[in-house]
C-alpha cells in the first residue's frame, strides 16, 4: 500500500515541479530502526536545502527491496543489513553503497530484572527469553553470538527461549511490558526505551556488528538532492545524530 | 456490472494465491519443516477454542436471546466490540489483562498459572476475537425460536435446561453451526493478537498464520504455498458448514 | 364448585392487566376485542409472565401469591396451554411431540402417545412432521399433546381461529366433546359467536385489561354490558346488516 501512496506523492511532486520554484520531494527508504535519526536528519536537510521536502517511508529493510523491486519510486534506500542492499546492486537498481552507521546487539533485561540477569554470562538464569525468528537480521545475529559464545551456553539460552518474533521492536515491546525476562534486539532499539529496560553489554568478542549501507538508487528522479542527503550522512553533524541514537560510526 | 467488479477484486487475489505457484511449490510448501508443527497447532488450538466458545457461548447467547433486560441488549452490543478493535490491540489488552504485570497477572501467578507465550495464550486470543461471530449469530437464532413454543415445552413439565436441550437447541442448530464455522475460521486466521499475546514459538505458539508471516521472511514460495494451505482450510469450512439455503422447517 | 381462582395484576408495555378470574367445573369462555389482554391472563396463569400482584390458586394448591412469596415455576403448576399457533414442536414428529410430556423410557412413552392420537382419531399422522399435517391434524395433535400428562386444567387460546371453514364445525364439536368428556377444568379464549354457543360454559368479557362483564351466555345475549358484547352476542347486531 506505501507504494500507492509513494506514487501518488511522486505524481503530485512531478506535476507540482513543472513550474520552477515549486519545492520538490525527496524521498528516503530507511529501515524502521532508523526512524528517530532520520526524522531529525530530514529537518536538517530540509533546512539547509531550501525547496526540498523530504518523504520518509520506514519499514523492515526487506519490506523496502521488495517495494524497490517492484518499481516503487524513491531517491534513497538506507537497509538495516548488506543482504538486501546487495541484491538491488545486483539488479542494478542502487549504485554505489556506503556504510554510514554499524549497530550491535545487546541484551536487555526489563528496569526492575527480574531474573537477576547480571552479566551477558547470566543469560540463561533468565527463564523466559525473547529472540528474534532467523529469519530476520536479528534473530541471524542472535544466533550467532550463542554460537560464538560457545560451550553448552546456546543449548541452555535456547532451552528458555520463549518467543522468537518477527521484528526487532516486537522482542523490544515484549521485554518492555515485562512479559519476557531478557531479550536480544540492536543498541538503538534499547536506547529508545531507555525508561523500561536496562542494557547489558555483551562482550566484543562474540558479539557481531550489523552494517547499514546506503546508496542512491539508480532512476532517482532527484539524483542531486540525494546525494547530498548521503553526504549528511556521512558528515559530521550526520554521525553526530546517528550516535545520539544508539549508532557507531562505520 | 459493479457488482461484477467488486466480485473480480475479490476473487482475483484468491486466484493469484494459487495460479502464480505450482504444484511442485505446494509440496515443498507442505514439506517444509515449519509447515507439519503450525498445521497440528492451529488445529488443536482453533478446536480448543471453539469448544470453549459453545460451552460457554451458548448458555451465554441463550440468555441474551430470551431476555428483555436492558442490560442483556447492552451486553450484545458490547460483546461487539472485539470485530472492530484491530487484533494487535486486542493482543495489548489480553497482554495487559492476563500477563504477567496485567490486571490479573500477580493473582495467575500466584496461582502457579502462566499464560503468555503458552498454547493457552493462543487459545485466549482465538476465543477473544472469534466470541462476537459465535455469540451474535446463537443470539440471532434462539431470538427467533417462537416463544410458545418454549412456555409448551415448560407447561408440559420440561425443565429450563431440558428445554435447551430438548427444544432451543435443536431449533437453532443452523444458526449455531453457521455462526461456529465463522467462529472456528475466524480463529484460524487469527494473527495480530496472537502474535502480541502468544509471541513465535514452533509447535507451541506458531499457528499457520504467524508461519505463513515468519517463512515470508525467507521463502516467499514457502509462505505461499502455507497460506494455499490456510485459504483451502478456510474453504473447505466455509463450503461444509455454511447454512443452507431454503425452506425452513417451520 | 371454583376449582381454578386467578387475582392478577400486571403492567408489560401498553397494557394495564388487572382481572379476577373463577373457572368451576364447567369451565370459563373468555371474549374480548384484540389486544384487551385475553392471553397475557393466560400466560401469567401458566408461569411465563410474572405478575406484579396477585394470586393463583388450582385446587386450593396456592401456585402464586405476590403477598405469600410463592411463584412456582411453569413445569411444576399442573397446567396444559394450548397456544393459538398450537407451537407443535417443528423438529418431532407428533408421537413425539405427545410423547414430550409423558415420563418413563421412550419405547413406553412413543406407545402412550400413538395410543392417545389414536383415541383423538389421528393415528395416521403419529410419524410425520407437524410441517406436514392439516390445520385440524396439527389441532388434535396439539390436544392430543396437552392432555397427556394429565394437566390439571386446561388453558386453550382461540384453538378454532387458525382453521378453515370447512373443518372449523367438526374440530369444534370435536373439541367440545372432547373437554366434556375429559371433565378437566379448561378456560377458552373465543372470538366468535356461534364458538362461544358450542361450549355452553360461563363467560367472562374482558376490554383494556379489565373483566367488564361475566356470567351465563343467556345473561349476557339479553343485557350487554358494552358495545363489543352487543356485537359479538347481542341478540341487536348494530354492524350486522
Amino acid at each position: 500500500m506505501n507504494r500507492f501512496v509513494i506514487a501518488a506523492l511522486v505524481v503530485f511532486g512531478v506535476a507540482s515541479t513543472s513550474r520552477a520554484e515549486e519545492p520538490r520531494d525527496l524521498t528516503v527508504f530507511a529501515a524502521a530502526s532508523l526512524r528517530e535519526a532520520f526524522e531529525d536528519l530530514a529537518k536538517t536537510f530540509e533546512a539547509r536545502s531550501p525547496g526540498v521536502k523530504v518523504h520518509l517511508n520506514l519499514a523492515g529493510s526487506q519490506e523496502l527491496r521488495t517495494q524497490i523491486e517492484n518499481g516503487a519510486r524513491a531517491d534513497v534506500f538506507a537497509s538495516a543489513d548488506q543482504k538486501h542492499m546487495a541484491a538491488l546492486v545486483k539488479a542494478k537498481l542502487v549504485t554505489a553503497p556506503r556504510v554510514f552507521a554499524r549497530n550491535t546487539p545487546v541484551v536487555i533485561v526489563p528496569k526492575d530484572n527480574p531474573a537477576k540477569v547480571g552479566s551477558f554470562a547470566e543469560l540463561a538464569k533468565a527463564k523466559k527469553i525473547v529472540i528474534g525468528v532467523p529469519e530476520v537480521p536479528i534473530g541471524t545475529y542472535t544466533l550467532e553470538i550463542l554460537e560464538k559464545s560457545g560451550g553448552d551456553f546456546k543449548q541452555k539460552v535456547l532451552a528458555n527461549v520463549a518467543s522468537r518474533e518477527l521484528n526487532v521492536r516486537q522482542v523490544l515491546a515484549k521485554v518492555s511490558l515485562g512479559e519476557a525476562d531478557a531479550g536480544i534486539v540492536y543498541r538503538t532499539d534499547a536506547m529508545a526505551s531507555k525508561d523500561k529496560v536496562v542494557i547489558i553489554e555483551i562482550p566484543a568478542k562474540v558479539n557481531v556488528v550489523a552494517e547499514y549501507p546506503v546508496a542512491v538508487l539508480s532512476k532517482a528522479p532527484e539524483a542531486a538532492a540525494a546525494r547530498a542527503f548521503v553526504d549528511l550522512l556521512l558528515s559530521a553533524d550526520g554521525q553526530k545524530r546517528l550516535a545520539a541514537s544508539g549508532f557507531v560510526a562505520p | 456490472m459493479l457488482g461484477g467488479g467488486l466480485l473480480a477484486f475479490l476473487v482475483i487475489p484468491v486466484v493469484a494465491l494459487f495460479v502464480t505457484g505450482s504444484p511442485t511449490d505446494w509440496l515443498a510448501g507442505i514439506r517444509h519443516p515449519i509447515t507439519a508443527p503450525a498445521m497440528l497447532l492451529s488445529l488443536t488450538t482453533t478446536a480448543l477454542s471453539l469448544g470453549v466458545l459453545v460451552v460457554f457461548g451458548t448458555p451465554l447467547a441463550w440468555w441474551l436471546g430470551r431476555s428483555e433486560a436492558r442490560i442483556a441488549r447492552l451486553i450484545e452490543t458490547a460483546i461487539q466490540l472485539p470485530i472492530v478493535v484491530p487484533p494487535a490491540v486486542a493482543g495489548l489488552a489480553l497482554l495487559l489483562a492476563f500477563g504477567r504485570r496485567g490486571l490479573l497477572g500477580s493473582l495467575l501467578q500466584g496461582a502457579g498459572i502462566d499464560i503468555a507465550f503458552s498454547t493457552i495464550a493462543v487459545v485466549l486470543a482465538q476465543v477473544f476475537v472469534a466470541a462476537p461471530f459465535y455469540i451474535q449469530a446463537a443470539t440471532t437464532a434462539f431470538a427467533g425460536i417462537d416463544e410458545n413454543l418454549l412456555v409448551v415445552a415448560r407447561t408440559l413439565g420440561a425443565r429450563p435446561a431440558s428445554v435447551l436441550f430438548r427444544i432451543a437447541l435443536p431449533l437453532a442448530r443452523r444458526g449455531l453451526i453457521a455462526g461456529a464455522a465463522l467462529a472456528w475460521a475466524r480463529a484460524l486466521g487469527e494473527f495480530g493478537a496472537t502474535l502480541m499475546f502468544a509471541g513465535n514459538l514452533q509447535g507451541k505458539t506458531q499457528t499457520l498464520p504467524l508461519a505463513v508471516y515468519t517463512a515470508l521472511e525467507s521463502d516467499v514460495r514457502a509462505a505461499q504455498a502455507l497460506a494455499v494451505i490456510l485459504v483451502v482450510i478456510a474453504l473447505l469450512i466455509i463450503v461444509f458448514l455454511r447454512p443452507r439455503r431454503g425452506r425452513q422447517r417451520r | 364448585m371454583t376449582v381454578l381462582t386467578a387475582n392478577i395484576a400486571l403492567r408489560a408495555g401498553a397494557l394495564d392487566l388487572q382481572v379476577e378470574l373463577e373457572v368451576d367445573e364447567r369451565g370459563l369462555v373468555i371474549v374480548g376485542p384484540n389486544g384487551a389482554g385475553k392471553t397475557s391472563v393466560l400466560l401469567t396463569m401458566v408461569g411465563a409472565r410474572r405478575p406484579s400482584r396477585g394470586r393463583i390458586a388450582i385446587a386450593g394448591d396456592v401456585v402464586f401469591d405476590s403477598a405469600g412469596g410463592i411463584d412456582q415455576p411453569t413445569e411444576d403448576r399442573g397446567l396444559a396451554y394450548l397456544p393459538q399457533s398450537y407451537a407443535l414442536f417443528p423438529h418431532l414428529t407428533a408421537a413425539e411431540n405427545v410423547a414430550f410430556g409423558l415420563r418413563g423410557p421412550r419405547a413406553e412413552r412413543i406407545h402412550k402417545a400413538r395410543a392417545l392420537l389414536g383415541r383423538l382419531g389421528v393415528s395416521s399422522v403419529a410419524d410425520r412432521h407437524p410441517g406436514a399435517l392439516s390445520g385440524g391434524e396439527q389441532q388434535r395433535v396439539a390436544l392430543a399433546r396437552a392432555m397427556a400428562p394429565a394437566p390439571r386444567a386446561l388453558l386453550l387460546d382461540e384453538p378454532l381461529a387458525a382453521l378453515d371453514v370447512e373443518s372449523r364445525h367438526s374440530v369444534r364439536t370435536f373439541l367440545v366433546g372432547e373437554l366434556r368428556a375429559q371433565q378437566r377444568p379448561f378456560i377458552v379464549i373465543l372470538h366468535d359467536r356461534d364458538d362461544v354457543r358450542a361450549f355452553a360454559a360461563p363467560i367472562a368479557v374482558i376490554e383494556r385489561g379489565r373483566v367488564v362483564q361475566r356470567g351465563e351466555l343467556t345473561a349476557l345475549e339479553t343485557s350487554p354490558a358494552s358495545a363489543f358484547v352487543a356485537r359479538l352476542l347481542g341478540a341487536a347486531r348494530p354492524d350486522a346488516s
